[in-house]
């Protein structure tokens, strides 16, 4: 017996990215998805006037608006500062512009690449921890996620996922 | 009859404000990628009970470490339902140490459940959604504490033992500053492209499962999910370990080997002189609400006697436990198998419903 199935599948070229992640705010088109924290451990970085440790978070932001919208910074309970961050060459460096998140994209934020740095811990985070905190963008918005305190090995920092050995 | 087309509408293309959406006939006799093939994870029912044979098992029970509470419960169920939903899809998750091998899912589906030991651990019994906290130990049991019981399970199963043992790793790296592994079993069937429209066969040669009612059927459906209840679109697991000692049945004769089963070994058929005794008459009786069978054969070396470690993972999902008990209760009488098998592993698992893109497993449990 032949089986004939149509489906037309109409897809409108502005949205062709779902944006249907547990973070979403209504009237945003910033979503953010599996944000994580990089626990404290010994290869953590920490400042030695403070004697307060540093970590990482990463996470999958999508644009699915018209418009360009830039992460401009944060706040969390646990860091006295919240900064956008890249790694270029394995060296880390500030981005004080922030991060583009072009229209209609997704930007990955991850070890060895983009990251969003918790400066100043208040105290040691350990994996099976989770965090909150709350990020910036251009557009006016503000989105606050929970997310776990995970381990994640430090040698990404230099060896990237697209760097290689 | 296996000729079927599949007109897709190909991606339509924005021109000018108007979307044009063409048909092109898709000849679905060309296999689709096995390593491709992905399972939903979101749904009411957790993925990996109602679905046709996935080719390989890895089962992993765990103990929680002392001082974790409720709250880290929730915290490890968001991370394993958040990486489930990720592997299963063929992604992998940031901060994957191999995350090259989340790739080829082939069917990957992740199915996580609790034993009576987590709900006394956490202080929450009074949640435990069933009346019995375990299953009885049959005169025919001789047990192992290393393949028995639980506070946590994990059942991964796919048909690509890459992707398993990948999910296996993260699912156990997420896990670690909550539970510690208490046992592992690794089961596997035919794998996909072989055998695909039968039950696979058991070490003992015998077609394993016939009974299962059809997946996505409503007798699947009736025996399989619970339909009220705090257990509400969930289930139960019977896991077992089945030493099979297969030097004793490889000397008994075909004939008799069938006449053991009350089925005929080439084609699973009943026989017309099935005696009382055996399996199948043991294991059926009209009436009887019926078992969900997900069992995979296990291989494992050898034992210190020098015997073959291997034998069937049994594996029973049921809505009522009573189901399996009754069954096992006879088996456990007069049952011409017992002879040849050994159930040296045993743990009974509730499995609650699925998670949504909101939610997390275990959530009314644990929130």
């Amino acid at each position: 017996m032949k089986k004939v199935i149509m489906v037309a599948a109409a897809i409108i070229a502005a949205s062709t990215l779902s944006s249907c992640g547990s973070d979403e705010v209504a009237g945003s088109a910033i979503t953010i998805e599996n944000p994580i924290v990089r626990s404290v451990d010994a290869m953590s970085y920490k400042n030695e006037e403070s004697g307060k440790y540093m970590t990482g978070s990463f996470m999958t932001i999508t644009n699915s608006g018209e418009e360009d919208v830039t992460l401009t910074g944060g706040q969390s309970p646990v860091a006295g500062i919240v900064e956008i961050h890249e790694v270029i060459d394995g060296v880390m460096k500030a981005m004080p512009e922030g991060l583009l998140i072009p229209a209609g994209e997704s930007v990955k934020l991850r070890m060895g690449g983009y990251h969003v740095m918790l400066l100043e811990l208040s105290k040691e985070l350990k994996a099976g921890d989770e965090t909150e905190m709350t990020l910036r963008f251009s557009d006016g918005t503000e989105q606050t996620v929970t997310a776990p305190v995970k381990e994640i090995a430090m040698d990404d920092e230099v060896y990237g996922a697209d760097g290689g050995m | 009859m296996n000729y079927r087309k599949l007109a897709i509408g190909a991606l339509s293309v924005v021109v000018g404000g108007g979307i044009f959406a063409t048909a092109t006939m898709v000849d679905l006799k060309r296999e689709p990628s096995i390593a491709a093939a992905i399972e939903p994870f979101y749904g009411i029912h957790q993925n990996g009970i109602e679905i046709n044979r996935q080719s390989n098992a890895t089962i992993i029970a765990f103990d929680i470490k002392e001082g974790v509470d409720k709250s880290a419960i929730a915290r490890l169920m968001r991370l394993w339902t958040n990486d489930s939903a990720e592997l299963t899809a063929g992604r992998a998750i940031i901060g994957d140490p191999q995350a090259e091998m989340a790739a080829n899912p082939a069917r990957l589906t992740i199915l996580v459940g609790y034993g009576y030991s987590l709900f006394e651990k956490i202080g929450i019994t009074d949640q435990w959604p069933i009346v019995e906290k375990s299953i009885p130990a049959y005169s025919i049991d001789k047990l192992e504490q290393r393949w028995s019981d639980g506070d946590l399970v994990l059942q991964i199963t796919g048909d690509n033992p890459q992707s398993i043992f990948h999910a296996a790793q993260v699912l156990e790296r997420d896990a670690e500053p909550f539970a510690t592994v208490r046992w592992q079993q690794r089961g596997f069937l035919d794998p996909a492209g072989i055998n695909q429209e039968e039950v696979s066969r058991n070490l003992m040669g015998q077609l394993d499962g016939t009974a299962n009612k059809v997946v996505a059927s409503k007798e699947f459906s009736e025996i399989a999910w619970a339909k009220d209840g705090a257990l509400e679109h969930g289930t139960t697991m019977i896991v077992r370990r089945i030493r099979m000692n297969l030097d004793g049945w490889n000397k008994v004769s075909t004939d008799s080997k069938s006449k053991v089963i009350g089925r005929s070994l080439e084609n699973g058929d009943l026989l017309d002189s099935s005696s009382a005794s055996a399996h199948q008459s043991r294991a059926f009786t009209q009436g009887a609400a019926g078992i969900i069978r997900r069992g995979f054969n296990y291989d494992d070396n050898y034992l210190a006697d020098g015997t073959r470690d291997a034998g069937l993972i049994f594996i029973a999902f049921q809505a009522e436990l009573k189901s399996y008990l009754e069954i096992q209760a006879r088996l456990n009488q007069v049952d011409s198998l017992n002879r040849y098998t050994t159930p040296v592993g045993s743990a009974l698992f509730i499995i609650p419903q699925g998670a949504t893109k909101e939610s997390y497993l275990g959530q009314s449990f644990f929130n």
